[in-house]
């Protein structure tokens, strides 16, 4: 049985691991933000409707506000600042430059990482699974059209 | 509506049991102070809010048990812990199930998916989850453990109230049993809702199969309504606009829209009545 007040883990984020003491009632954003200050991953809602908070864990989209950091031990967190070697994302990144798919950019980092997502894991990406797929991420500029081209061209 | 007052959550312990006899045993001797944590898609939003304030949270998603998805004879098991995402994948929900298939298909958004399970939609029992239609037309069976005992809950028992189920504070649903029709079965689920992530205005389930019709309702109701029409409808064909007259009277007399900001009572009730319509002329022969 493990009950934990405040205890050291060990997370590994962006292929690096980091040995930091976290209690339990802290999520994984506050994590990434605030001990690792790793501050591509936003925040808008703390409640899972905008999506900015997007990582991926184990390769897949999860809503950090939404996760307890004592969930992912032994787990492998990415966010975009572990990928900028990544040859498919560093295309993806020129896509959104190309198709004007950033405005303020807020969002950008959380689309990134989805269509990230979507390129390495879906065959057949159409339009419409690009849709579905970014459906649970906000832009408040709203330039949603240039986001799912930008992903659209590199299926 | 969605108004978060606090950027932390309060305190509280978190205790990973890798087994469904020691979490059992925790929440035994815990029951009044602790939470149960599937996804956390509703958990971490009432923590945040304080609506609720546990002392020990108790993450289910590495008990086994919890985590099975397979066919065991004519039953289909959904672990109760199977995140949205991975139910989706298997083959047999989408052939056997396919108001649940398409009810969990469009629930939440594709990311929280991954995360959101239907222990956790059953564990909330709002009276708009998406999954309680369906369940209840498919005639579900919700597996609840306990320390001592472990019981069978029929689906249309399970929900007492808004936000409240049946489960004892020391149950812990393990899975929910789906029996496979082996006769010609088909069924739908019909959502209404402003936006696509949003939770439902109106939710509408119906089935046919071996002559026995029954609609689901959630959404309109405090709980989520099953309604047998089986007698209404002869030799599997769509009724007649008198005979829907009658179903539409019963359906009415059973659910009670209520009026609040996402739409009023005379809006559900006029499309509730259109859903059903068009979820007969689904699963029924013309
Ligand atoms: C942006 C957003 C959109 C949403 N959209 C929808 C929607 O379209 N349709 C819909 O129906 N819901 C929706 N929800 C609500 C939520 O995602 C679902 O209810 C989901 O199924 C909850 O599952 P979970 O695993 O995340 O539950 P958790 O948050 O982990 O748990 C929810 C409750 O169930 C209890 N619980 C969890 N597992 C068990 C178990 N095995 N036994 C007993 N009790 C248990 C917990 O203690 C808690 O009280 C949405 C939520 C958000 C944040
Ligand atoms: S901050 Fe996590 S979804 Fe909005
Ligand atoms: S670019 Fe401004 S929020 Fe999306």
């Amino acid at each position: 049985m493990i009950v934990n007040e405040s205890e050291s883990l060990i997370i590994n984020v962006n292929n690096i691991e980091h040995k930091i003491s976290v209690k339990p009632n802290e999520t994984l954003l506050d994590v990434l933000r605030l001990k690792l200050g790793i501050k591509s991953v936003k925040a808008a809602c703390w409640s899972g409707d905008c999506g900015i908070c997007t990582v991926l864990i184990d390769g897949k989209p999860m809503k950090s506000c939404l996760v307890l950091s004592h969930e992912i031990r032994n787990k492998s967190i990415m966010t975009v600042e572990g990928l900028l070697e990544d040859e498919l994302f560093q295309k993806l990144q020129n896509s959104f430059v190309k198709n004007g798919a950033i405005q303020c950019g807020f969002c950008t980092s959380a689309f990134l990482l989805v269509g990230y997502y979507l390129i390495k894991n879906k065959r057949n990406l159409d339009l419409l699974s690009i849709k579905k797929g970014i459906n649970g991420i906000i832009c408040r500029c709203t330039g949603y059209k240039q986001i799912i081209d930008s992903i659209y061209e590199l299926k | 509506m969605n108004q978060i007052s606090h950027l932390t959550l309060p305190e509280f312990k978190i205790v990973t049991p890798s087994t469904l006899r020691e979490a059992l045993s925790i929440l035994d001797t815990n029951n009044t102070r602790s939470k149960l944590l599937a996804g956390g898609t509703d958990l971490l939003v009432d923590l945040r809010n304080r609506t609720i304030n546990p002392n020990i949270i108790i993450d289910l998603k590495n008990i086994p048990e919890l985590n099975e998805l397979k066919q065991k004879g004519d039953i289909f098991v959904i672990g109760a812990a199977v995140p949205i995402a991975d139910i989706l994948k298997s083959k047999e929900v989408r052939k056997n199930f396919h108001s649940l298939y398409t009810a969990l298909n469009e629930m939440c958004d594709e990311i929280l998916r991954f995360r959101a399970t239907i222990g956790g939609n059953l564990g909330t029992a709002s009276p708009a989850a998406d999954t309680a239609g369906p369940l209840l037309i498919h005639r579900a069976r919700i597996i609840v453990a306990s320390k001592k005992i472990s019981r069978e809950i029929p689906i249309q028992e399970f929900f007492i109230g808004v936000k409240q189920n049946c489960l004892m504070p020391n149950e812990i649903i393990t899975a929910i049993h789906i029996p496979i029709s082996t006769e010609n079965e088909k069924s739908v689920f019909l959502k209404l809702k402003r936006n696509s992530e949003d939770l439902a205005l109106i939710g509408v389930s119906a089935i046919n199969y071996n002559s026995q019709t029954k609609l689901a309702f959630t959404a309109v109701a405090p709980i989520p309504i099953l309604v047998d029409i089986t007698a209404y409808i002869s030799g599997n064909k769509r009724p007649n606009e008198e005979k829907f007259k009658e179903i539409w009277k019963l359906v009415k007399n059973a659910i009670s829209p209520i009026n609040d900001l996402r739409a009023s009572r005379e809006y559900r009730l006029h499309m509730t009545e259109i859903l059903t319509r068009k979820a007969l002329k689904e699963v029924l022969q013309k």
